[in-house]
């Protein structure tokens, strides 16, 4: 007989040495802050060892790609052309959404067990829980509504994935369904988030009552709700403490540059923490993107009297017109460059946007104007729309955005958002623009495209399918 | 941490049992399955030595039946993976230091668990002359791991570990050995073995991939697929049929073999991966087996190809002592059944990119009319090397691996020199391959996974040597 061993059961019970499990987390508000700031770190950058791209590359690529405003540079991979030419097909690895659900399933984490910190910690206050938990809703709230205007539907889950029993394979939810889910969320959150944390970079940097308000507004005026959007801008514009610099050469250092500034109400805060993604996408010898020739012909025309002396400011420092290569996030190697998210002059757009759509076409002209003025913009992009005309002033507002919010992750929903209106009344806003950056080989097949609005989302990575038998593929992709 | 328990018992020198058990504790686990228990037994039973046997004794020296079961278990290969951990993420925001949970708890991930099971049979005839072994031996895999199993990422995260499924290594193996001859002036010695071996996936969780990597409308790819109940190695690609020797020849035929007419009554010509790629093939592309019949060659027409296992591997060899001191022998190997993708030659007649290329080449389509075996020269572009049969090959061989000669000098001849001992010997190795192969060397390393195939790209293969000795002991 041959009997060899030893044992102890707590002995097996080995914990690690190098970070901490969930048991032993979750025990101090001050933990509650550090998962939080882990929800805003995984806006900038994939956690370590992840090979993803950055929420912000997704940003910029989703809201610019299938427009008019950015066109493929020399380094452009052949799935990115794919895009450009409207031929996207399900295996296409830039439609993933696995970066937005990251940052949701931190969120979702943060939702599911914060409040138990509660009943550990006596110093954690039941106002200062409610501020961390608005954070993180208004952030998830923020991820899905992008999820939506790229995808349309998408999986809704709203609990977090922490054991591999949470693991559910989940079918789509219609984008109508989720729209609400944000409302009801966002509402949540503007009660219980702060007016402000006590420094301007905070501020900017983390999510405020208006930061909650600025994504209400746009997600009512994605729904077409015009009233409620009003409502909603008028609480920022009313707060008086966000308003436009004043044009000049110190405009872009003050507002992008540096940050932080008075007309910014929610930025990406890199300053402070991690060099921004895009100096290799739109600087480098090998860009993937640059400008298209519409923005040099038709965003930012010249001055017909004096183009040296009268120019419109935004057109000089947003890219370069001599290779064309878009320089609004910086051009240094690394660059620090904040990713705005929402500044005063997109509320004051929105609010236009449904005043337009609400008979007070005056009450829009002039806060199209008003920015017009600050921006030295040129009257050679003025436009003379009758304040009856509700698509004439639409289309001054789209041509004033495409200046103002130039590259910054906002022109394909902007048009997307005008064309869907009443049931794709104006579905030729997005026939228009096949033109700028599709090679015109193809622009007879894009055009046919288009005419189906299910294209006009981006369809689920066929690995997702694979994974998830729930899922089924937007119909446009599988003819 | 473990425990093993274990009892060999013998009775009437014919039934030999012997059972063994061991308790694993291991804390890469979580809480649920920390532990796990491992039986064992083993049993032997010489019929020879039976009552009933008394009367072929003298033919039969040794008849005995042996069977074991043992089963082990596996532990995942990194710690604290099941747990549910936090980390930094490496910078702060906004000053304030971010915590992310990097991985998931797993509670549910079990003990990979190795039964192998293992049947045999040995007989010794003819006065200890003739001796023959037979086993058949399987070795079963559950709750087998994979790393990383891909998840739907919206959860949050895109890959998880898990138990996946069964898998089975099984085969059986026989051997034998004669020696006809035994004297003090002649020994002759004969060895023969033969053994198949093979992995068969039986139970596959539907998460796990179900096809290797690679778009079989890539130039240079084979298809390998998982099936469960079949054993590895098979793989798929296209069926070649040599080149388009003309404009006409690249029309699309119809099951009847005429050629297919649009609408507007004009010639239809076969295209490659309609819509996606959509190149329509030219005078002097390869030409693929269209098996639809619809005019596209695409991942429609994929077929099976062939095995990279090999069905049968084994050896024989023989040893002939003559007047106890001058010995030969000669050994040889085989592999049967089994099919070589020939990688060297997908590499050196592709003409794709730069690479020197065989002299192949020089026979290939260069002019309408032309029929060859070989496409036209496309510099990085065309598809004129996908995975297809074209270079798939039988792999099987016969190899003379040693011829040795071994002298013993008189040991009394020796003692006036005063060395106890001398002998001389030469051995031959890799003499002699007999192989249909066209390749450098049939022995390709047969190292197959799930989406592996045997490919034999031409690494070193086994040189001829010819060794000479002298040994000498004082």
């Amino acid at each position: 007989m041959l009997v060899m061993g030893s044992s102890c059961k707590k002995w097996l019970d080995t914990q690690p040495r190098d970070g901490i499990t969930r048991q032993g987390f979750w025990k101090t508000k001050e933990d509650i802050q550090a998962a939080v700031s882990g929800c805003y770190a995984s806006l900038l950058a994939p956690p370590p060892g992840v090979n993803d791209k950055a929420l912000t590359e997704y940003l910029f690529m989703f809201g610019e790609m299938r427009a008019d405003m950015i066109d493929a540079g020399p380094g452009i991979t052949n799935e990115e052309k794919d895009i450009f030419d409207v031929n996207i097909v399900e295996s296409n690895s830039v439609s993933r959404w696995s970066a937005f659900y990251r940052t949701i399933n931190f969120c979702n984490t943060v939702l599911d067990y914060a409040p138990a910190v509660k009943d550990v910690d006596p110093t954690l206050s039941t106002e200062q829980l409610n501020a961390y938990l608005s954070e993180v809703l208004a952030l998830r709230s923020m991820m899905y509504f992008n999820l939506v205007k790229t995808f349309r539907d998408v999986p809704l889950k709203l609990t977090s994935t922490s054991k591999d029993t949470d693991l559910q394979d989940l079918p789509k939810t219609s984008g109508a369904d989720i729209l609400n889910q944000i409302v009801a969320d966002l509402k949540k959150a503007e009660a219980g988030a702060v007016t402000t944390y006590g420094s301007t970079v905070n501020d900017k940097g983390r999510v405020t009552k208006f930061t909650v308000n600025a994504i209400l507004a746009d997600v009512y005026l994605w729904m077409d709700n015009y009233s409620a959007c009003l409502t909603e801008c008028n609480k920022i514009i009313s707060s008086q403490r966000y308003a436009m610099q004043s044009a000049g050469s110190s405009w872009y250092f003050n507002v992008f540059y540096n940050g932080s500034s008075t007309e910014t109400i929610f930025e990406f805060n890199n300053s402070n923490s991690v060099n921004n993604v895009f100096y290799n996408l739109l600087i480098q010898a090998k860009k993937r993107f640059i400008a298209s020739a519409y923005v040099a012909s038709d965003v930012y025309m010249p001055d017909e009297v004096d183009p040296d002396r009268f120019y419109d400011i935004r057109g000089d420092v947003f890219y370069r017109n001599s290779d064309f290569s878009i320089v609004k996030w910086g051009t240094e190697n690394p660059s620090f460059v904040n990713w705005q998210a929402y500044r005063i002059t997109d509320i004051m757009l929105m609010k236009a946007e449904a005043l337009a759509q609400t008979n007070a076409g005056t009450e829009a002209l002039a806060l199209i104007n008003e920015i017009r003025l600050k921006r030295n913009a040129v009257t050679a992009t003025a436009q003379t729309p009758d304040v009856e005309d509700k698509d004439g002033i639409c289309d001054y507002i789209l041509a004033e955005r495409s200046r103002e919010f130039a590259f910054e992750g906002k022109r394909w929903f902007d048009i997307l958002r005008m064309a869907k209106r009443d049931n794709y009344r104006r579905l030729d806003l997005l026939i228009n623009i096949i033109s700028q950056t599709v090679s015109p080989a193809l622009q007879q097949s894009a055009i046919v495209k288009f005419r189906d609005i299910n294209s006009h989302y981006f369809p689920i990575y066929e690995a997702e399918l694979f994974a998830d038998p729930k899922l089924v593929q937007n119909p446009f992709y599988t003819k | 941490m473990g425990l093993l328990l274990n009892a060999q018992y013998k009775f009437l020198d014919r039934y030999i049992f012997n059972a063994g058990i061991r308790g694993d504790g291991n804390s890469k686990f979580g809480p649920n399955n920390r532990y796990g228990l491992f039986p064992s037994a083993s049993v032997r039973w010489r019929v020879s030595g039976e009552p009933f046997m008394q009367r072929a004794a003298k033919y039969i020296d040794d008849l005995s039946f042996r069977a074991s079961y043992g089963v082990v278990g596996n532990a995942p290969r990194n710690d604290y993976s099941y747990l549910n951990m936090y980390q930094n993420y490496g910078f702060s925001y906004l000053g304030s230091s971010g915590v992310y949970p990097t991985n998931i708890e797993l509670s549910d991930l079990r003990w990979e668990k190795v039964a192998q099971s293992n049947v045999g049979l040995t007989i010794v005839l003819l006065k200890n002359r003739l001796n023959m072994d037979l086993d058949v031996y399987r070795k079963r895999t559950t709750d087998l791991f994979y790393p990383g199993i891909a998840i739907p990422t919206y959860n949050g995260y895109s890959g998880v570990d898990m138990n996946v499924g069964t898998m089975d290594n099984q085969g059986w193996e026989f051997s034998l050995n004669y020696t006809p001859v035994r004297s003090q002036k002649l020994r002759v010695d004969f060895s023969f073995n033969i053994s198949h071996n093979e992995n068969i996936i039986r139970e596959i969780d539907p998460l796990y991939p179900r096809e290797n990597n690679g778009k079989i409308t890539n130039n240079n790819v084979f298809k390998v697929y998982i099936q469960e109940n079949n054993p590895f190695g098979s793989f798929y690609g296209f069926k070649y049929k040599g080149v388009y020797k003309d404009l006409n020849s690249t029309v699309a035929l119809d099951e009847n073999g005429s050629q297919i007419v649009g609408p507007n009554g004009q010639k239809v010509y076969m295209r490659f991966a309609y819509p996606s790629v959509d190149y329509v093939f030219q005078p002097g592309d390869a030409m693929y087996e269209d098996i639809n019949h619809d005019g596209n060659i695409d991942y429609k027409d994929i077929v099976y190809l062939g095995n990279g296992n090999p069905n049968l591997t084994g050896g024989f060899g023989t040893a002939v002592t003559i007047n106890g001191n001058i010995r030969f022998g000669a050994n040889f190997s085989y592999r049967t059944g089994y099919q070589i993708i020939n990688g060297t030659k997908i590499n050196t007649t592709s003409m794709y990119g730069f690479n020197n290329q065989s002299t192949a080449v020089l026979r290939r389509w260069k002019t309408e009319g032309d029929i060859t075996d070989i496409p036209r020269a496309t510099y990085a572009t065309g598809y004129n090397f996908l995975g297809s049969d074209r270079y798939v090959e039988d792999g099987s061989y016969l190899r003379l691996r040693s011829i040795t000669l071994k002298y013993d000098f008189n040991k009394n001849m020796l003692k006036r020199l005063g060395i106890k001992a001398l002998s001389a010997n030469v051995m031959v190795e890799n003499v002699l391959t007999f192989t249909k192969y066209t390749g450098q060397d049939p022995e390709v390393p047969v190292k197959l996974t799930a989406f592996s195939t045997v490919i034999d790209n031409s690494t070193t293969p086994p040189i001829k040597t010819i060794t000479l000795g002298l040994t000498a002991n004082f």
